[in-house]
């Protein structure tokens, strides 16, 4: 089976493998790149496409299952939760804002005015929401 | 169920020299161990005495729960750094006198092997490249039916395309049921391939565990305190040790993951 998901690991990354993988995954289901109920490669396949131990790819799946994002059944396989997408959706988000609160973080800890963030922001809602009133 | 490898409290002096001391691994079947330290930290004194080349000062060495025994020998291969080879051999000539030596020999595995590899099979090995003698030496470890693997740097010399064909071999040997000892200055492939590690320094073991959970364990919090910047190593509070530094007027909180590299060069100190 040709998987429509490319995964990339890059060891040289400060990022563990493992999570390299949950964030792929889950950013590809939040995306609808993967659907509810779609089946996953096995660990095997995996490990053997991305040349990683296959206890990498486990743990990756163990840490997806946890989120609510995979699910999986012995000797079955793993797919995505039905209720995966609005799960991993909601992940992103969480990541999304967690993200946002640092960038805002970081421009208090740079000094920049309040009234020069909130134009950053306006700019960005123009170009990203440029339909809106 | 017993571990494929159990090196026990091995201390080895060399004369007034200490190159192993206390040093305790356990690698379970079917698994790739890394072993990771600077020259001279004690890499291949560990290997020379689990395979018995060298009598260890104290400590012992099971297999399977047992000392080693002549019958299990045949179970084991061992790849050094330098591989010794016959120089007036070729390859093909190796092959043909490995089959005559070791029972389990399979040819058809070496062919696939020295395929996988690009090795000239009809060269003597004296005109063969670094590189390609490692290769011949894996292929002829890899051919022999073994289960335990004690690999000394195999990538040695190897191209690019050569190191990842390595990498595709141990894991497909480890998942065949192949326990691998490696050890290696290429973080890079231990990470990828290696569920458990150890770092030596000095002779001494220090920091063994799962590859992920060395990462997970070895997270620094960095931040800028009063105009200061301040890294401090977090285990499993890094969230609670960087709220609280932010609540403390802390500026630039963050957690970052160490590379397996940084957390090398922290735990042999030469960083």
């Amino acid at each position: 089976m040709r998987w429509r998901v490319n995964l990339r690991v890059d060891p040289r990354s400060g990022y563990p493998i493992y999570l390299q993988v949950v964030e792929q995954v889950r950013r590809a289901v939040a995306l609808g790149t993967l659907m509810p109920g779609e089946q996953l490669p096995t660990i095997k396949q995996l490990a053997t496409d991305l040349v990683v131990n296959p206890s990498t790819i486990a743990r990756a799946f163990r840490e997806l299952e946890h989120l609510g994002v995979l699910e999986s059944l012995p000797g079955r396989g793993c797919w995505v939760r039905e209720s995966g997408s609005a799960e991993a959706r909601r992940r992103s988000e969480e990541a999304l804002r967690d993200e946002f609160d640092r960038l805002v973080r970081d421009a208090h800890d740079l000094g920049l005015e309040e009234d020069a963030v909130r134009d950053i922001v306006t700019k960005a809602l123009m170009t990203w929401y440029p339909d809106a009133t | 169920m017993q571990p494929r490898l159990s090196i026990e409290h091995l201390t080895k002096h060399y004369h007034a020299q200490r190159a192993l001391d206390d040093l305790s691994i356990t690698v379970r079947r079917g698994v790739i161990f890394g072993l990771l330290g600077r020259n001279g930290a004690g890499k291949t004194t560990t290997f020379s005495c689990a395979l018995g080349l060298r009598r260890p000062t104290s400590g012992r060495i099971l297999f399977n729960g047992l000392p080693l025994c002549a019958e299990a020998r045949n179970d084991l291969a061992y790849v050094p750094e330098a591989p010794e080879l016959y120089e007036w051999m070729t390859a093909q000539q190796h092959i043909e006198f490995l089959r005559r030596v070791y029972a389990r020999f399979d040819r058809k595995r070496a062919c696939e092997l020295a395929e996988m590899f690009e090795i000239p099979m009809n060269r003597r090995v004296r005109l063969l490249s670094k590189g390609q003698r490692t290769a011949v030496a894996l292929m002829l470890a890899f051919a022999r039916g073994c289960d335990l693997f004690f690999l000394d740097e195999p990538s040695s010399g190897l191209d690019i395309a050569q190191q990842q064909r390595l990498l595709e071999l141990l894991l497909r040997s480890a998942s065949d049921g192949a326990t691998i000892l490696l050890s290696s200055h290429h973080i890079g492939h231990v990470e990828r391939t290696s569920e458990e590690l150890a770092i030596l320094d000095r002779g001494r073991v220090v920091v063994q565990g799962n590859t992920d959970e060395i990462r997970e364990r070895h997270r620094i919090v960095e931040a800028i305190v009063r105009g200061d910047v301040i890294r401090r190593r977090v285990a499993e509070d890094a969230d609670a040790v960087a709220t609280a530094l932010a609540r403390d007027g802390a500026i630039d909180v963050r957690i970052v993951h160490q590379t397996l590299e940084d957390i090398f060069l922290e735990v042999t100190g030469a960083a």
